[in-house]
């Protein structure tokens, strides 16, 4: 190679040197300008994964993001909470840890369906489940389940909602609605027995009268039938109208008057005794039924409990005899009476209840006895019948709890009395009872608002 | 272009021929970058062209034959410069067929900036494979030498069926690879 060859090559590399140089410089800038970006992009996503996560945080929801080997990527705090768990803990375990057993297979599914579609995707439908904490508790809890692709790989996001208080107040609104159509029921009841009586009151009426009307016509035709019995013996001493004597004679014998004369008056006293009885029951009807008030009213408890025995009789009469102890010096006790009927009520078929489930052969015994006792108007309520536990002693008056058999009582009387005496009329109820003897229960109404209503009256 | 295709032209030129052949058809092909060229750098691929035309006129060898001898040449420096393309690779359809995802998106790392063509290969059996390459730059021959020097490093004896698409300009060929029963 000559001199002028390599000159001409040693200018080319000098200029290729000095291009390599500027790139290598451009190069260099490029890379700093691109670290510097790539350390702002690091610090944005720091930022706003910390975004993230406080809003995760502050979410009223326990979050989960979850991989395809169902292990925890993410928990929020509530997560912590909600399972009692730390995150440590969260991430440490397979997600389907925080299902109680019986709900784990089925929220494998809620997975496998989801991963069969992509499309699934229930944030917007909510599903039930079953969650576990860590000391092994259950919960009713809520479900959401978002699948997600982030780089190739599949996530899922469930939101898991503590749905306990939920529950609670749908059970408790569950058992108003019932108690409130029980209600209804009995009002409909109430008004068509009241209807009732009022059509029955008619006809026993001129029943009642025309019983009456046949008591004293008998009586007047005994006299005439004595006169006429006077009047024959006398024809047959004296020995005339023999024929017509006989005659008399064989048709009185026919018609057994001597029998009517005897058993008729009898026959009718029976049946105005049981006309009486019968207005006697559809009066208590139409007082018991007596449209309810919001308002209280001063009534005589002694006739309204002495009313509601008439009615419920058909409930103790076979079971056990009543015995009524009545203060008549009470006073008049304010009252929303269609509700005191339905507690009184309420005890009675109790008490007949439960006597009923001891099962001797004699009839036992119910006693209601009123007096006042320091300044309230107190109702005694005692049978002879199986007694209440300790235990039962603690929920008697809680909704829905029975011990009768099915179709026998829904749990409810002691409840709806109980809310009645306490809440509505300022009074208390309270059970002494001994197992295999008996229980009383006891009612104390205020009277102190009395003389303020006799005065507005 | 990146500037290795310019360096390992001169290098060519210099191995095949001689030194003074180089400097002489740099001056005469009056280029932009006066022939000064660094294997990271960016060119103008038309300098390679007049290159290529200049060389043809002091050889007067056609200009088919010396790109496609230039691909050849090409592939032996590729081989000795970035063993890693090769490591592992059994026969060409392999390293053929990983010329785009591995090659090129190795290039596109280096240099956001490279518009390096794009060669889809597809098997048509088990011994046959159809390679398409396609370039706004025309240097099909330049393929064509690669895929050559591609075989003879791996000595394999494949019959090589060329055919232009839609024109002759070589921006778009089809090779057809068909190994020897």
């Amino acid at each position: 190679m000559d001199a002028e060859v390599l000159k001409k090559r040693l200018a080319r590399e000098k200029m290729a040197r000095r291009q390599a140089e500027n790139l290598l410089e451009s190069k260099s800038r490029e890379l700093f300008l691109a670290s510097e970006q790539a350390q702002k992009s690091a610090q944005l996503v720091k930022a706003q994964s910390k975004q993230l996560q406080a809003v995760l945080d502050h979410a009223m929801t326990a979050i989960f993001l979850v991989d395809e080997n169902e292990k925890v990527v993410r928990a929020n705090r509530l997560a912590e909470l909600t399972f009692e768990m730390s995150k440590e803990e969260l991430l440490d375990m397979s997600f389907f840890e925080i299902f109680a057993d019986e709900a784990r297979d089925k929220a494998h599914g809620f997975d496998a369906v989801a991963e069969l579609d992509q499309e699934v995707d229930t944030s917007s439908t909510s599903i039930e489940s079953v969650g576990r904490r860590k000391c092994g508790s259950t919960f009713p809890m809520e479900l959401a389940i978002t699948q997600l692709d982030l780089d190739d790989k599949k996530f899922t996001v469930w939101i898991c909602r503590d749905i306990s208080h939920r529950k609670e107040a749908e059970n408790e609104r569950a058992k108003l609605q019932l108690e409130l159509s029980q209600a209804q029921k009995l009002e409909s009841l109430g008004t068509l027995a009241s209807g009732i009586a009022h059509e029955i009151n008619t006809p026993v009426q001129y029943v009642s009268d025309n019983g009456h009307f046949l008591k004293d016509a008998f009586t007047d035709l005994i006299t005439v039938l004595d006169a006429q019995k006077a009047l024959l013996e006398a024809a047959e001493a004296g020995g005339v109208l023999a024929e017509q004597v006989g005659a008399v004679k064989k048709s009185e014998e026919e018609a057994d008057i001597s029998f009517l004369r005897e058993e008729v008056p009898g026959s009718i006293e029976q049946t105005l005794d049981g006309v009486s009885r019968i207005s006697k029951i559809v009066t208590a009807i139409k007082e018991f039924s007596h449209p309810g008030t919001a308002e209280k009213s001063l009534i005589d408890i002694n006739k309204a409990i002495e009313t509601t025995l008439t009615v419920a009789r058909n409930e103790w009469k076979y079971i056990a005899e009543v015995e009524t102890d009545f203060d008549e010096n009470l006073p008049q006790v304010p009252c929303l009476p269609g509700e005191f009927n339905q507690v009184v009520l309420n005890m009675v078929i109790n008490a007949a209840h439960a006597i009923e489930s001891v099962k001797k052969d004699d009839l036992g015994k119910i006693t209601i006895k009123t007096l006042t006792n320091d300044g309230k108007a107190e109702i005694r309520i005692t049978d002879t019948g199986c007694g209440i536990s300790e235990e039962n002693k603690k929920q008697i008056f809680d909704p829905f709890f029975t011990t009768k058999g099915v179709g026998k009582g829904t749990g409810q009387g002691l409840s709806i009395a109980y809310a009645s005496i306490t809440q509505k009329h300022g009074g208390t109820i309270t059970v002494e009872s001994t197992v295999g003897s008996g229980t009383t229960f006891i009612i104390q109404l205020p009277l102190s608002e009395a003389e303020s209503m006799k005065e507005a009256v | 272009m990146k500037g290795i295709i310019f360096t390992e032209f001169l290098e060519m030129l210099d191995e095949k021929f001689d030194p003074e052949l180089t400097e002489r058809i740099i001056e005469k092909a009056n280029l932009p970058s006066g022939g000064a060229y660094t294997t990271t750098g960016t060119y103008d691929h038309t300098e390679l062209v007049a290159l290529v035309v200049e060389l043809s006129k002091e050889t007067e060898i056609g200009i088919t034959d010396l790109v496609r001898t230039y691909g050849f040449y090409l592939f032996g420096r590729f081989v000795r410069g970035y063993p890693r393309f090769f490591s592992g690779i059994k026969d060409s359809f392999t390293f053929i067929e990983g010329v785009e995802e591995v090659v090129h998106a190795e290039v596109r790392k280096l240099y956001a900036e490279a518009k390096p063509p794009t060669i889809s290969a597809s098997r048509k059996g088990d011994n046959q494979l159809e390679v398409i390459y396609e370039s706004e730059r025309c240097l099909g021959d330049a393929a064509h030498g690669l895929i050559l020097g591609c075989l003879d490093y791996f000595k394999e004896e494949v019959e090589v069926e060329r055919e232009n698409v839609d024109d002759d300009s070589g921006k778009k060929v089809r090779f057809l690879l068909t190994r020897a029963a």
